[in-house]
C-alpha cells in the first residue's frame, strides 16, 4: 500500500491528479507545474510533505550521538535551531541529507522522502551504550510546506508567526488547540517554512491558508524549482552511488569538528583535490529520462539524475565528470533509445585544487 | 591440526596497565577499575572509550590482570571480546592502543573501527 497524506481526501476533492513518488501517492498537480511553480517563485504555494521523514531523538545523548555520525557540527547546536547533515557510510557515501533541530522536547531529525525508517535503523546501528530513543512521528504528523516570498506575511496573518526567522530557526505556536512548530527550511531555494503539527489538524490550516490565496503545487512543480536551484534529493542525487562532495553538499561538511562515519575518505577528497565528479545544472534540447547517460568527445561523461520542463526550457541534474565542469560546455543526453538530445552547462561547482606537492624548501641567501 | 581458539576475553599489558595506575594514581584514586567501552562515532563508525572509575556496575564483566581491574559491559564486550589494550609511547606513540580481532577496518588514528 502507498502512503497517503492526510490531506489526500482534500487534494482529491480540490482537483488534483496523482502520481507515485517514493512509495507514496502524491499530487502531481491542481493546473500545470509551470503556473504552480511561479505561483511559489512570485507569491505563495503550499506543499504537502507527508511522505518527508520525521523522527524525534530523545535522550541525554541524541545530539551527541548524530554528532558522531553525521558531517555536520551539531554538538553546539542551540535549542530552537537546526542544521543539515549528511549521515555518510565508513566510505563516505551518502545515506541522506537531514535537516537536525534541537527542540526542548528532543532533537527532530526531517529525513528524505520516505526514509525515516531507514535513517532510524542507520542511527540505531550505532546505538550502542548511549541514552537515546527514536520515535516515528510519520502516523501522528504531518508537515506542510509554504514556499514563496509572501509565505512569512501569509503565516504572520493566519498562525502569527513572528517576523524575521532565519533559515535553521525554528518557532513554537500553534493552530487552535494543537501545538504547530514551524521550521524555516528553504528545501526548494525560496522562503520556505515547514509547519510540523498532528496530522488530524492539518486539513484545517491547509483550508485556512488556502482561503487567504495560497494555492497548491504539487511534485510536478516542486521538482521543476529543485531542479532549477540545483537541489540534490534522496533517491535521485542522494545515494550510496555518491559522496556528499560530489552532491555538492559542502555547507553540511565541518571540516573542522574531528571524526564522524566517512570523514577520513572525505577527507583526503578534499584536501588532495581527487573529486572525479560532481553534480552540475544542465539545459537541454528537449527532456531528458532520469538515467540517461551525458555524453562528449565519444565517450560517457556522467548522468543526468533529475530533469524538468521550466519556464525557459528542459533543465536537468546531473553527475558530470570533472574535466566538463564548465558553464557552457555542451555534451548530449542519451536516453535509452540512444538519441542524441543536445545539453548545456549552466552552473557547475569549483572544486577543490588537486594537491601539489610543496617546492623544496630553499634558503635565502 | 587445530590453530587454538582466539582468547575470547580482553587482555591488558604489563605497560598500558601501569600506565592505567599512574593515571589513577594521579587523580587519587586507591579503589579503581578501567572501564572499556564502544560507542557509536569515529571515522568508521565504532569508537573505542577508555574512563576510571571506582566501582563496576551490576552487569559488568570484570577482568583483573596486571594490578588492574577492566569493567566492561555486555553490549562493549561483544565487540571487544579478543581485543588487547596496549600503550605505545615515544615521539609517535599513540598512547592507549587496541588490537580488536573483530575489527575489519581500523580508522588512520586507530580509536575507530567497524566489524
Amino acid at each position: 500500500m502507498p502512503g497517503r497524506s492526510p490531506l489526500a481526501p482534500l487534494h482529491t476533492a480540490s482537483g488534483a491528479s496523482w502520481t507515485r513518488v517514493d512509495g507514496w501517492e502524491v499530487p502531481w498537480a491542481w493546473t500545470t507545474p509551470l503556473q504552480e511553480a511561479e505561483g511559489a517563485r512570485q507569491g505563495v504555494a503550499l506543499w504537502d510533505r507527508a511522505p518527508w521523514g520525521r523522527l524525534l531523538a530523545t535522550g541525554r545523548d541524541a545530539l551527541d550521538l548524530l554528532h558522531r555520525l553525521s558531517t555536520n557540527r551539531l554538538d553546539d547546536l542551540p535549542i530552537g535551531k537546526g542544521r543539515t547533515t549528511v549521515l555518510t557510510t565508513g566510505k563516505g557515501r551518502c545515506v541522506d541529507w537531514i535537516w537536525v533541530f534541537r527542540l526542548p522536547r528532543g532533537v527532530l531529525l526531517l529525513t528524505g522522502p520516505d526514509a525515516d525508517g531507514e535513517v532510524a535503523s542507520w542511527v540505531e546501528t550505532y546505538t550502542i551504550l548511549e541514552d537515546v530513543a527514536l520515535t516515528s512521528l510519520m502516523e501522528t504528523t504531518t508537515l506542510i510546506g509554504v514556499v514563496g516570498p509572501r509565505g512569512e506575511d501569509l503565516l504572520k496573518g493566519v498562525v502569527g508567526l513572528p517576523e524575521g526567522m532565519g533559515v535553521g530557526e525554528a518557532w513554537e505556536g500553534s493552530w487552535g488547540d494543537s501545538p504547530l512548530l514551524a521550521l524555516r527550511t528553504d528545501a526548494l531555494a525560496l522562503p520556505q517554512w515547514d509547519l510540523l503539527m498532528p496530522a488530524q489538524e492539518a486539513p484545517t490550516l491547509w483550508d485556512a491558508l488556502r482561503q487567504r490565496g495560497a494555492a497548491p503545487m504539487g511534485e510536478g512543480a516542486v521538482e521543476v524549482l529543485r531542479i532549477a536551484a540545483g537541489v540534490p534529493r534522496r533517491g535521485k542525487e542522494i545515494t550510496p552511488a555518491y559522496n556528499p562532495l560530489e552532491a555538492g553538499l559542502w555547507e553540511s561538511i565541518s571540516f573542522t569538528k574531528g571524526c564522524y562515519i566517512g570523514q577520513e575518505v572525505l577527507a583526503r577528497l578534499k584536501t588532495y583535490g581527487r573529486l572525479q565528479k560532481a553534480l552540475a545544472r544542465l539545459t537541454l534540447e528537449e527532456p531528458a529520462p532520469e538515467g540517461s547517460g551525458l555524453w562528449a568527445e565519444g565517450r560517457r561523461v556522467g548522468t543526468v539524475t533529475s530533469c524538468a520542463v521550466d519556464v525557459r526550457g528542459p533543465v536537468a541534474l546531473g553527475y558530470l565528470a570533472r574535466p566538463f565542469l564548465e558553464v557552457g560546455r555542451q555534451v548530449e543526453a542519451r536516453g535509452p533509445e540512444g538519441r542524441a538530445i543536445p545539453a548545456w552547462v549552466v552552473w557547475a561547482p569549483s572544486l577543490p585544487p588537486v594537491y601539489q606537492p610543496p617546492q623544496e624548501f630553499e634558503e635565502e641567501s | 591440526m587445530t590453530t587454538p581458539a582466539k582468547p575470547l576475553t580482553i587482555t591488558i599489558t604489563e605497560k598500558a596497565a601501569e600506565k592505567v595506575r599512574y593515571f589513577a594514581r594521579k587523580e587519587g584514586l586507591e579503589e579503581f577499575g578501567l572501564r572499556v567501552a564502544v560507542k557509536g562515532g569515529g571515522c568508521s563508525g565504532l569508537l573505542y572509550t577508555l574512563s576510571l572509575e571506582r566501582e563496576p556496575r551490576p552487569d559488568d564483566k570484570v577482568i583483573e590482570q596486571h594490578g588492574v581491574r577492566l569493567f566492561v559491559d555486555k553490549k562493549s564486550y561483544v565487540f571487544l571480546a579478543g581485543t588487547t589494550l596496549d600503550f605505545t609511547d615515544g615521539l609517535n606513540g599513540k598512547g592507549f592502543v587496541f588490537h580488536n580481532p573483530n575489527a575489519k577496518s581500523v580508522c588512520g588514528c586507530g580509536n575507530s573501527f567497524s566489524v
